[in-house]
C-alpha cells in the first residue's frame, strides 16, 4: 500500500510539475496586455473556434445518426464497423494527415475550409458516434414504449420521449468533438490552405521562432478551460450514476 | 429489447447508415487505398514518379538507412509502453480502491492533463527539461524525448487499467491473501491475467500512436535525430518522394488493424468468460 502511494504521489507529481511551472508564468498582467493585443493570435483563436463549431456540429449529427444505424446491423458487420471506428484512434495522427494529404491532392479538392472541415469531421466522427453508441444503450426504452401506449404520434414520443433522453449525450459528443478539433494542429497542418492559421499551427510557429509571455498566458487560460471541461463533465456524469 | 427497439421512432436504417459509408469511404478507404497506390509506385532519380507496379519503396525500407529509423522509433515507443505500463499499473489501481470524492478528485488530476492541448503539454515538459531536472541536458535528447513521450501518453495507460481494476471484486484478492498467496502471487497470477485484455488496450494505445510520434521528436528533439514520425514529414513535403513515405503509412496501417483485431479477440475472450 505504501508503494502504491508513492507511485500514485510520483505520478501526479509528474504529470502536474511542468504544467504548473509554465503556467505560472502567465500569471501577469503584462502577459494579458499582450494577449490582448496581438492582433494575428485572437484572428487564429477566432479562425479555430469557428473551424470546431462547424466540424462538432456535423460530426456529432454524422454520429448520432450512425450511433443509432449500428444496433440495426448484423452482428458480423457492426463488429466490423466498430473496428473501423476506431483506427484514427490508434494510427498514428501523422499517417492520418498524409493519408488525406494524397487524397486531397488526388480527387483535385481546393486546400482551404473545405478540406479543414472535412479533415476534422473525419477525426471526431469516432469520438462523436462512440459517445452517442454509450448514450443511446442507456436509453430508457420503457419511457418511449409508456407514450406509445398512451397514443403519442411519431412527432411527440421523438420530442418529449426520445430527445430529453439524447441531450446529455450531444452535449457530450459535441463538446468532445469540438475540443479534439480546437486542439489538432497535425492533421490540419497537412490539409489547410494558405489562408488558415488555426490557432495550434499559429502557438507552433511561436514556439519554433519566439516564446513571448502572452503565449504564457494563453496556455493559462486554454488550461483553465480544459480543467472547467472536465469538471463539469465529472459532475454530469457523477449525477447521472446517482440518479440510475 | 427486439419488441421495444421496433417501437422507436421508425427512421429508415438505409438512410441512417449514408454517414457512416460517407465517413468509411472518404476517410478511409479512399485516403489509404490511394496511399497504397502510391506504395507500389517508385521514384525516378530525376524526381517524378513512376506508376508501373513495383515493390521497390517496400525493398528501400529495408535499407540499413531506413531500417534504423523504423527500428529505433519502434524502440523507443517499445521504451515508452513499458514505463506508462509500469508507472501506470499501480497509479490505476489504487484509483480504483479510493472512494467518494477522494475518487472523483484523483480522475480529475489524470484527466486534466489529458484534456489540456497537447502542443501546451509539449511547451511545458520543454521548459521543464531547460531546468535540466536531472542534472542532465534533457532538451533535443533521446532521454529527453522518452521523459516527453511518457508524460503525454501516460493517461492513455491510466484510463484503460483504471477501468478495468473498478469492474474487478475486491473480494478476490482478499480471499488468495487469506488463502495464503504472496504479494507476488496476487500480482502475477490475478491481476495480471484477469486485467490481461486492459493491460493489452493500455499497451496498444500507447505504443501504436507513439510509433509515428511527430511533435515530440520535432519539437523536444529539435529534428536532430529521425524517427518515423518527422521522416515521414520529410519525404512527403521536402523530399518528395512519396511511394516510400507511402509504403512505411502502409506498414503502419497495417500494423493499427493487427492490433484493434487482437484487442477484439481479447475482448471478446473476456466478455465471453466473464458471461
Amino acid at each position: 500500500m505504501r508503494l502504491l502511494s508513492a507511485v500514485f504521489t510520483g505520478v501526479i507529481i509528474f504529470l502536474w510539475l511542468p504544467l504548473v511551472l509554465t503556467l505560472r508564468k502567465g500569471l501577469s498582467l503584462e502577459g494579458v496586455d499582450r494577449l490582448l493585443a496581438n492582433h494575428d493570435l485572437l484572428s487564429s483563436l477566432q479562425q479555430s473556434l469557428l473551424l470546431a463549431g462547424a466540424s462538432a456540429v456535423i460530426a456529432t449529427a454524422m454520429g448520432t445518426l450512425t450511433a443509432l444505424a449500428l444496433p440495426r446491423l448484423s452482428k458480423a458487420w457492426r463488429g466490423r464497423f466498430e473496428t473501423l471506428l476506431l483506427v484514427p484512434l490508434l494510427l498514428p495522427e501523422i499517417a492520418l494527415g498524409l493519408a488525406l494529404l494524397v487524397w486531397f491532392v488526388k480527387i483535385g479538392a481546393n486546400f482551404g475550409w473545405g478540406t479543414l472541415i472535412a479533415g476534422h469531421v473525419g477525426f471526431s466522427f469516432t469520438y462523436a458516434t462512440l459517445v452517442m453508441k454509450a448514450n443511446i444503450e442507456s436509453l430508457d426504452r420503457s419511457l418511449i414504449d409508456a407514450a406509445r401506449d398512451l397514443g403519442a404520434p411519431n412527432r411527440a414520443v421523438f420530442r418529449h420521449a426520445l430527445l430529453p433522453q439524447l441531450l446529455p449525450g450531444l452535449i457530450a459528443s459535441f463538446a468532445t468533438a469540438f475540443a479534439l478539433s480546437l486542439d489538432d494542429f497535425l492533421i490540419s497542418f497537412f490539409i489547410k490552405g494558405m489562408d488558415q492559421v488555426t490557432l495550434p499551427i499559429k502557438i507552433f510557429s511561436m514556439l519554433r521562432l519566439s516564446v513571448g509571455v502572452e503565449i504564457y498566458t494563453l496556455s493559462l487560460f486554454l488550461c483553465g478551460i480544459s480543467i472547467l471541461g472536465v469538471l463539469v463533465s465529472q459532475l454530469c456524469f457523477k449525477k447521472n450514476r446517482s440518479r440510475s | 429489447m427486439v419488441a421495444s427497439k421496433r417501437k422507436l421512432p421508425s427512421l429508415n436504417t438505409t438512410l441512417l447508415v449514408i454517414p457512416l459509408y460517407a465517413w468509411i469511404i472518404g476517410f478511409l478507404v479512399g485516403p489509404f487505398v490511394i496511399l497504397s497506390l502510391f506504395s507500389f509506385n517508385t521514384r525516378l532519380p530525376d524526381g517524378t514518379t513512376s506508376t508501373a507496379l513495383s515493390l521497390e519503396a517496400y525493398r528501400r525500407l529495408l535499407d540499413p538507412l531506413y531500417l534504423g529509423i523504423i527500428l529505433r522509433s519502434l524502440a523507443l515507443a517499445l521504451a515508452n509502453t513499458v514505463l506508462c505500463l509500469l508507472l501506470a499499473f499501480p497509479t490505476a489501481y489504487l484509483m480504483a480502491r479510493l472512494r467518494g470524492p477522494q475518487k472523483a478528485l484523483a480522475l480529475s488530476l489524470i484527466l486534466i492533463p489529458l484534456a489540456t492541448s497537447f502542443l501546451i503539454r509539449i511547451f511545458a515538459v520543454m521548459d521543464f527539461l531547460r531546468l535540466k531536472p536531472f542534472g542532465l541536458d534533457g532538451l533535443y535528447t533521446v532521454p529527453g524525448i522518452l521523459f516527453a513521450l511518457c508524460y503525454n501518453y501516460l493517461p492513455y495507460a491510466i484510463l484503460p487499467l483504471y477501468a478495468s481494476f473498478q469492474r474487478q471484486d475486491p473480494r478476490l484478492l482478499e480471499a488468495a491473501a487469506d488463502l495464503g498467496a504472496s504479494r507476488r502471487q496476487l500480482v502475477t497470477r490475478i491481476l495480471i491475467p484477469l486485467h490481461k485484455s486492459a493491460i493489452f488496450s493500455a499497451a496498444l494505445f500507447v505504443f501504436i500512436p507513439s510509433t509515428g510520434e511527430y511533435l515530440v521528436p520535432a519539437l523536444v528533439g529539435g529534428s536532430r535525430q529521425f524517427f518515423i514520425g518527422n521522416f515521414l514529414q520529410n519525404q512527403f513535403l521536402t523530399a518528395r518522394n512519396w511511394p516510400l513515405g507511402s509504403a512505411l503509412i502502409v506498414l503502419l496501417l497495417f500494423l493499427t488493424l493487427l492490433g484493434l483485431r487482437q484487442l477484439r479477440r481479447y475482448e471478446s475472450f473476456s466478455t465471453r468468460k466473464g458471461a
